[in-house]
């Protein structure tokens, strides 16, 4: 049967109008581009107040609409396109990831507390935070509730770091002294912390966006914070990956071959390490001095990852000792060269062979694991790199004399990390800028000193520096006794003694950028070999590459494959957006110069833990979302996954509704016939906006024929027929059960439950009391129904979220507690078990959240005065009565002729009473030509329209009115199950109507709404929404003299209104319904000025008392104030029953006399 | 000295979405509070509110809608005659007429929810004499 | 044995002999059929002690109609509250009236840290003597004032104007700025533990300052004060004068004079007052010294008089509701112009069940006694 209808567009008139189409039977498709519905229309609300007044008014409407059973809504969905065929249309959808389940999330909150990030946002007239994963509307309820996490791509420092680190998830769990996690989250990516926390160049610092507030967050020494301060033993190994046996080799274990083995272990390989010298490590152990990167740091690091599984072979160089060849032969499917670069470059000038001039490799190899290596007094380091700067640094810590560094070009040029060269200038190395050597001089075995020659930038060359020039007789001489000569490497292919590996002039490695496989398939290679003296963090970076190409082609699968050289496309960041006040990059601690002298003890010290937390702070979260996965672990329900990702959909519909007016992000534009565009006028107020969304869904019922005439028959099997009445127990009450929510923590981790449970226990009558995780899910209803039956309870106390046990969504309602209920009724439906709710998340855990000892107490009393209550209730009886179908409209104006069109198009028998007021009114063609239109649709559907009669005459009940109408051919009497009546008619019935009429639930309604306007209408049909409204008699406002379109409008809304209520088929009494004691009742009549529904009878002995038909009433009360002898009780909250709740909430004093 | 007792009667529509709104911004007002729930203020009459008073309370908040949102359309019945009962009574039993209060706020304005029942608080325990029950 | 079995026992029930003369004359008996002093009194002796939860006992007037014309004088009102009490104990509940805020209010009073406010309304020319040998107990007019403002009962008038008289007639006498309820509507409808707190407080205060005398204006008052206290606390508080009997002395000495009053008026015999303390001549003095005034005795009167048809706050319905209206027709049925009662308690019930006779309009306006004989005062001063 066609009934499926797509609704596009977030506002309220899509949300009436989703949910009026859902009331008459169709199943809704409800497509809206945010998160969560919204009102937005084209009204603005200046204040956060009138927003709010309007939002939470509209609150039950937008929660019916989206927790319909026959609605689906469909968030940060967007339209793509829409294609028709036989009148079916397929709607394609792209629907963003929201990152979080909206079935699953019971919007607990515990996610939030968990995230590291705040995010500042403004709402009007406040400014808050809130987390990366948050609720959908922050402060405020929405539906879905399901919470959201905000991403925005990649942060800039991320996208700096080779090694792609997730920078920002690291140091917003530092910022939560979670060091052991940011320790794991760092291990995802790569190895060697302590090390990179050290010696790393930190490109992720120089992308930084802090920079345009202040200066960079000092991500190095964050990092070295996690290494340093994590109280986990370093473990690389990862659970769960199968071990392969293929054989892979690596040359050389500096950071490159490191890093390549450490991937390979994680991907299950042992592979082999090489490595020449006695130590692991490659320059981290010859290159970098002590007192940079102290020895057990790197031993550390070394020892975890041959606890992988990874078998160092030192001492060994490959090409002497042993060859590639071999190696093939021994098994080694592959092969990294992770070599680096060894060879030193050299000054070619005269004297360079002179006792006393060394290459830096050697000097920083023996500085550093030689013991008693000699320097001399008057030392000379030529070079401008970091090994230059180290070897001085190293040098002046042994040494008295004086350190000089000769570089050719300025400060601006020299490779060496910057802070070392300051912390080399502190330590007192003396560097001669634009200088370089001409020659060195000696005694003819021992150096004595340097000719040298003042230089001058001239342009730039290839390396992108400016070519340094000789200024002609700048010439001079410094004494030296020992001259380092630090100008760089280059990688040493000839050692290996492979043949044709191809290598470029400067005699570095050929390989492709992407895979690092040389020109050799079993052979790849990266780090200095392949780019010359490099950084570690590359190297590492290379090594990792490798290791994925590496395993790739052992297991002969296509190397470049989904493999790419780009990196995410940088992210803008409004900094603005941010309301961050500059702030100081903190300043690494270090020894005092004194203490530095003599001594290779590391140089500094690491931050302080409030430096870091302070500095941690400065981050800006970029990129939002940190992926640090702390919601993923806090959430109990496994509704968080950041591994969502953009969805297409595709949606069948009979028939489409759009409401995106002027929505610049409308993607399509949908028109064309079967489609409906709710147009916007400048001005238009709720009501016709609201109307306007419930006419076309009347039309858009008449067009598909939906009239919910199936669930109509099945709501007469339900009717026990007229005026029948179930028993609601409450005599038996030996066995209270009692349910607590620990929801998903947000309650157990402020409440202590088991001590509530405890309290409660003393209870008479508690028979069973249980802790459950979620209550507001169908799993727990399923538990909950099994204990019951389990355990035989007469009554349930269910302490949740959910705070009344009634069919009606109030402001207050949310998401949940809806769920809760829907949940709950179906897995008890027929048991008839006095339930009750007692909020205990809101009222207790949430508003003494810093105060868990009262938050308990609190908790406990609530629970109590719930179980008083339960236990109080009296057995009563529930009233039913099926709806008569026919329906009578007696209208003066086109308003009455459309509401009866929209209500004859799905079949209900229609009778009209139907007499023009327009001739009062001037011309208008318009006027006619829809009158004609209307009378012509309702007399080809049968409904039969009569001229005015000589009398009507009201009287019955809802659901049941018995109108007899006088014709000249005499009184005819029918039964109608309502009422739809236009302001004029009202006045033209009542004019000359005899007081049996006015005293009759309809006069009594007609004169209590007498000065009925579209303002309250809307008022009373939001009611309906909320709490229903079974009267069955519906008054329109409209005038003849209104617009035709408005008129029509406001007749097709009302139909809406009237065939949701047919559709009931049966009228149930509210819970909170009165009753009114015959004997108690004095008959005042004081409650008849409160309540159009109550009527005064006379009894026979000419009596008088108050009658309340109990399916009229609402449930407010006033009556009951009023009633002075209380003859009046609200069965479901006597007073009685709000004594015993105040007793349970107050401090029980001393009482004085008896509660009566 | 004990901290005093607070009945608050509160409408089930604008009344109670102040005070889920408080909670839901995770404000927080004192445990003192204590929250009596009911559809409409129109459902309070003098006797009740007395009744709370003989059970202990030291003050009696009766939080509702702003007239023209009353649900029910009922909130000027209620306010007149009940309410001046209550007060007269109060002032003749000489408990005060500050301790009962009737606050009609904004729909969904947690903030003012907290600010009326700490200004109603502060009021209470300036009232002469200090608690029925001590 | 038990107490309350000792109470029952002085209630004579046991020498009743089933004959049913005491539910011919119950008025409420006559509208609510559920209501059946002989069949209560059968129901809640079988099985020799009541089984307290007979729902009918809340509906008794306490009019002593019964008592009147019981031969045996069986206590059967007195027998009615001792149900109540033991009732209320098995979680039997009274239908308290107006949300149950008068009983509410009398507990308050009883809370020792309760300071009442309740002499606002003294008039400044009412002269009080300095000793508080004499006492006049105002009662809870003040309270009913603020309750029964709508029905237009000022029932403070009532006292000032009591107040006005006896300083005419040279009686003098002093007030308590801390009185509280006598608690007899507490005792009535079974709740004694708030009964003995009020009345212990009271005779409490008598007692340190050494009232010797009390006058009242409040037939309820008056019969706690003179029958309850002595009987519940043991011993008597004081002398307890009901004022009609401290006037009408005066008046037939002529040391009193009152006024004029051209009205044809009829008298209202409270059943405290009347059946229960026999005082039905004074009040009727009374109303006889105003030159001019005719009274016009309603059918019944005095020892047979119509209850106003409601007490102690519950229970009040539909038969109390027709009881009302008999009594009013009774009333209009005189031709009088005023009706009076010199009991507050009467006013407010007739009062009230005038507001709505199905739409009748009320024929006959309700004065409190003292009320009216003060006001002839001030005809004759001018």
């Amino acid at each position: 049967m066609a009934r499926s209808v797509a609704v596009i567009g977030n506002s309220v008139g899509a949300a009436q109008c989703a949910l009026s189409l859902a009331e008459i039977g169709a199943d809704v498709s409800f497509i809206i581009s945010s998160r969560s519905l919204s009102l937005t229309d084209n009204r603005n609300h200046t204040t956060q107040k009138n927003f709010a007044n309007d939002y939470y008014r509209l609150w039950p409407l937008l929660l019916r609409a989206a927790s319909h059973p026959r609605v689906r809504v469909y968030t940060g969905s967007s339209v793509e396109a829409i294609a028709r065929n036989k009148g079916r249309f397929n709607v394609a959808l792209k629907k963003l990831p929201r990152y979080v389940n909206e079935s699953l999330c019971t919007s607990c909150g515990q996610c939030q507390q968990a995230c590291p990030v705040r995010i500042p946002y403004s709402d009007r007239d406040t400014t808050s935070t809130h987390g990366a994963i948050h609720a959908p509307l922050a402060g405020k309820r929405s539906v879905p509730a399901a919470y959201v996490i905000d991403k925005a791509g990649t942060a800039p420092c991320r996208v700096g770091c080779p090694l792609g680190i997730n920078i920002p998830g690291f140091i917003c769990l530092l910022g939560k002294d979670k060091a052991d996690e940011a320790l794991n989250l760092i291990s995802e990516a790569a190895p060697l912390s302590g090390i990179l926390g050290r010696v790393c160049s930190h490109p992720c610092e120089d992308n930084c966006k802090r920079s345009e507030v202040d200066s960079p967050v000092f991500i190095k020494a964050l990092h070295r914070y996690v290494a340093d301060n994590a109280s986990i033993s370093l473990n690389y190994r990862k659970t769960g990956v199968k071990a392969r046996s293929e054989k892979i080799a690596i040359v050389g274990s500096g950071p490159s071959g490191l890093a390549a083995a450490w991937d390979l272990a994680r991907r299950g390989y042992s592979p082999t390490v090489f490595e020449s010298h006695a130590v692991v490590g490659g320059m981290l152990a010859t290159g970098i001095p002590r007192f940079r990167l102290p020895r057990e740091v790197r031993e550390r690091e070394v020892e975890a990852i041959k606890a992988m599984g990874v078998d160092f072979k030192t001492g060994v160089i490959v090409g002497r000792d042993i060859t590639i060849a071999d190696l093939r032969e021994q098994g080694y499917k592959a092969f990294y060269l992770a070599i680096g670069a060894g060879l030193n470059n050299t000054l070619n000038v005269p004297g360079e062979d002179l006792e006393g001039v060394v290459d830096v490799i050697s000097m920083l190899f023996s500085l550093n694991l030689k013991v008693g290596a000699t320097v001399g007094s008057n030392v000379v380091v030529i070079g401008g790199g970091n090994s230059a700067v180290d070897s001085a640094r190293a040098v002046k810590r042994r040494s008295q004399g004086t350190v000089r560094i000769l570089y050719r070009r300025t400060a601006q040029e020299m490779t060496a990390i910057k802070e070392h060269v300051e912390e080399a200038i502190e330590e007192g190395v003396l560097i001669e800028y634009l200088t370089a050597p001409v020659e060195i001089i000696g005694d003819g075995t021992r150096v004595t000193g340097i000719r040298c020659q003042r230089m001058k930038l001239g342009k730039v060359d290839a390396s992108g520096r400016r070519q340094p020039v000789p200024i002609e007789g700048s010439g001079f001489t410094i004494e030296a006794d020992h001259v380092v000569v630090a100008i760089g490497q280059r990688p040493s292919t000839m050692l290996l003694r492979i043949k044709d590996v191809g290598v470029n002039e400067d005699s570095t490695i050929k390989v492709d950028p992407l895979t690092l496989q040389t020109n050799m398939p079993d052979i790849f290679a990266g780090g200095d070999c392949v780019t010359g003296p490099n950084t570690v963090v590359d190297a590492m970076a290379a090594g990792i590459r490798a290791a994925g190409s590496l395993d790739r082609y052992v297991r002969g699968v296509e190397l470049k494959e989904g493999r790419s050289l780009d990196k995410p496309a940088p992210l803008e960041v409004d900094i603005k957006q941010r309301y961050v006040s500059p702030q100081k990059r903190a300043r690494m601690p270090a020894l005092s110069k004194t203490d530095r002298m003599g001594s290779y003890e590391e140089t500094t010290r690491g931050l302080s833990s409030d430096m870091m937390r302070l500095e941690a702070g400065r981050c800006l979260s970029c990129a939002l979302c940190s992926s640090c996965l702390e919601c993923e672990r806090a959430c109990q329900v496994n509704a968080v996954s950041h591994q969502d990702v953009i969805e297409s959909r595709n949606i069948e519909a009979n028939a489409v509704v759009n409401f995106i007016i002027d929505d610049a992000g409308l993607s399509t534009s949908i028109t064309g016939p079967g489609v409906f565009i709710a147009e916007a006028h400048k001005g238009d107020g709720l009501e016709d906006t609201l109307s306007q969304a419930a006419a076309i869904a009347v039309e858009v019922a008449r067009d598909l024929r939906l009239s919910d005439k199936d669930a109509l028959s099945h709501k007469k099997v339900h009717s026990h027929g007229d005026n029948s009445s179930i028993l609601v127990p409450g005599d038996v009450n030996q066995r209270t059960g009692v349910i607590l929510c620990r929801c998903g923590g947000s309650i157990s981790s402020i409440i202590d439950l088991n001590g509530v449970a405890g309290e409660l226990q003393s209870i008479p009558g508690v028979s069973r009391i249980r802790e459950l995780t979620q209550v507001c899910t169908e799993t727990a209803a399923e538990e909950i129904k099994a204990l019951v039956e389990d355990e035989k309870f007469d009554r349930l106390v269910i302490a949740a979220c959910r705070c009344c046990n009634l069919e009606q969504v109030c402001f207050s309602c949310t998401e949940q507690r809806v769920r809760c209920q829907q949940y709950m009724n179906e897995q008890l439906t027929g048991l008839n078990l006095p339930v009750e709710y007692v909020n205990i998340r809101e009222q207790c855990a949430w508003v003494h959240g810093h105060n868990p000892a009262e938050a308990t107490r609190q908790a406990v009393d609530i629970i109590t005065s719930g179980i008083l209550r339960i236990q109080g209730t009296l057995p009563r009886m529930l009233l039913e009565r099926p709806i008569s179908a026919g329906i009578l409209v007696v209208s003066t104006g086109l308003a009455g002729l459309a509401t009866a069109a929209g209500i004859v198009s799905q079949g209900y028998p229609v009778s009209v009473i139907y007499e023009s007021e327009f001739k009062k009114h001037k011309e208008s063609s318009q006027y006619l030509q829809a009158e004609s239109r209307l009378l012509e649709a309702l007399k080809k559907s049968g409904a039969s329209v009569m001229s005015w009669p000589g009398s009507i005459e009201l009287s019955g009940t809802a659901g049941h009115y018995d109108v007899e109408i006088e014709h000249t051919d005499g009184k005819k009497k029918s039964a109608v199950g309502a009422l739809v009546v236009d302001l004029e008619a009202v006045n033209k019935i009542m004019a000359n109507a005899d007081p049996s009429v006015k005293q009759s639930l309809p006069g009594r309604i007609f004169s209590w709404y007498k000065n009925m306007n579209r303002k309250r209408i809307l008022k009373l049909a939001l009611r309906e929404i909320s709490i229903g409204d079974f009267t069955g008699m519906y008054m329109m406002t409209s005038k003849a003299s209104e617009l035709p379109s408005k008129q029509i409008i406001e007749g097709e809304a009302t139909a809406a209104r009237v065939i949701r209520y047919l559709s009931l088929g049966v009228l149930k009494a509210r819970e909170t319904a009165i009753e009114i004691d015959r004997q108690l009742c004095r008959g005042c009549g004081d409650c008849i000025v409160v309540c159009p529904y109550i009527e005064m009878k006379t009894d026979n002995q000419g009596v008088q008392y108050a009658d309340i038909d109990r399916l009229l009433c609402l449930g407010c009360g006033a009556c009951l104030a009023s009633c002075p002898t209380g003859a009046i009780t609200q069965p479901a909250l006597t007073d009685l029953s709000i004594i015993t709740t105040l007793e349970s909430l107050l401090e029980k004093p001393g009482k004085i006399g008896v509660i009566t | 000295m004990r901290h005093n007792n607070i009945v608050v009667f509160t409408c089930n529509w604008d009344g109670l979405s102040c005070v889920e709104a408080a909670a839901q911004n995770r404000l927080s007002y004192p445990a003192s509070i204590k929250l009596v729930k009911v559809s409409c203020l129109s459902r309070i009459h003098s006797g009740l509110i007395l009744k709370a008073f003989e059970l202990g309370a030291d003050g009696v908040m009766l939080l509702g809608c702003q007239p023209e949102n009353c649900l029910y359309e009922k909130n000027g019945n209620f306010s007149s005659k009940e309410y001046d009962k209550a007060l007269g009574l109060m002032e003749l039993l000489g408990l005060g007429t500050e301790r009962l209060r009737l606050s009609r706020l904004p729909r969904g304005d947690g903030d003012a929810f907290i600010k009326e029942v700490e200004d109603f608080i502060g009021a209470v325990s300036k009232a002469a004499w200090c608690s029925t029950k001590s | 044995m038990t107490r309350h079995k000792q109470e029952i026992k002085d209630t004579r029930i046991h020498l009743c002999l089933d004959c049913g003369k005491c539910t011919v004359v119950c008025p409420v008996a006559r509208y609510n059929p559920d209501f059946n002093p002989r069949l209560i009194v059968q129901r809640n002796m079988q099985h020799g002690g009541g089984n307290y939860t007979d729902e009918a006992i809340w509906s008794c007037l306490n009019c002593y109609m019964c008592l009147e014309r019981c031969n045996y004088h069986v206590q059967f009102p007195e027998f009615i509250r001792i149900l109540r009490t033991e009732g209320l104990t098995k979680g039997s509940r009274a239908q308290c009236s107006h949300g149950g805020v008068l009983q509410s209010t009398m507990h308050l009073m009883a809370d020792e840290k309760v300071k009442q406010q309740r002499l606002n309304w003294l008039p400044r020319d009412i002269k009080l003597s300095e000793q508080y040998d004499t006492l006049f107990f105002v009662g809870c007019a003040p309270y009913f004032d603020i309750m029964f403002k709508d029905l237009g009962v000022n029932t403070l008038q009532g006292v000032q104007s009591a107040l006005r008289l006896l300083n005419r007639a040279q009686i003098t006498f002093n007030l308590l700025d801390d009185e509280l309820c006598c608690g007899r509507d507490l005792l009535l409808q079974g709740d004694k533990e708030g009964f003995m707190s009020l009345a212990q407080a009271n005779a409490h205060k008598f007692h340190q300052l050494g009232v010797k005398k009390i006058i009242t204006s409040c037939p309820e008052c008056f019969y706690a004060l003179k029958v309850d206290y002595p009987k519940m606390l043991g011993k008597s508080v004081a002398e307890v004068v009901y004022w009609t009997e401290a006037v009408a002395p005066l008046l037939e000495s002529g040391n009193l004079r009152l006024g004029a009053l051209a009205k044809k008026v009829t008298y209202q015999d409270p059943c405290t007052l009347g059946r229960g303390l026999r005082i039905f001549e004074s009040p009727r003095k009374i109303l006889k010294a105003m030159s001019g005034l005719a009274l016009e005795e309603m059918q019944p009167n005095r020892e047979t008089a119509l209850c106003c048809g409601a007490s102690s706050w519950v229970h009040c319905g539909a038969a109390n509701r027709q009881i009302q209206d008999e009594r009013l027709t009774q009333a209009e049925a005189t031709g009088a112009e005023i009706l009076v009662t010199s009991c507050l308690k009467c006013r407010i019930h007739l009062k009230c069940a005038q507001q709505s006779r199905n739409g009748k309009k009320p024929k006959i306006e309700i004065q409190d006694l003292a009320t009216v004989a003060a006001g002839s005062l001030d005809e004759e001063a001018d």
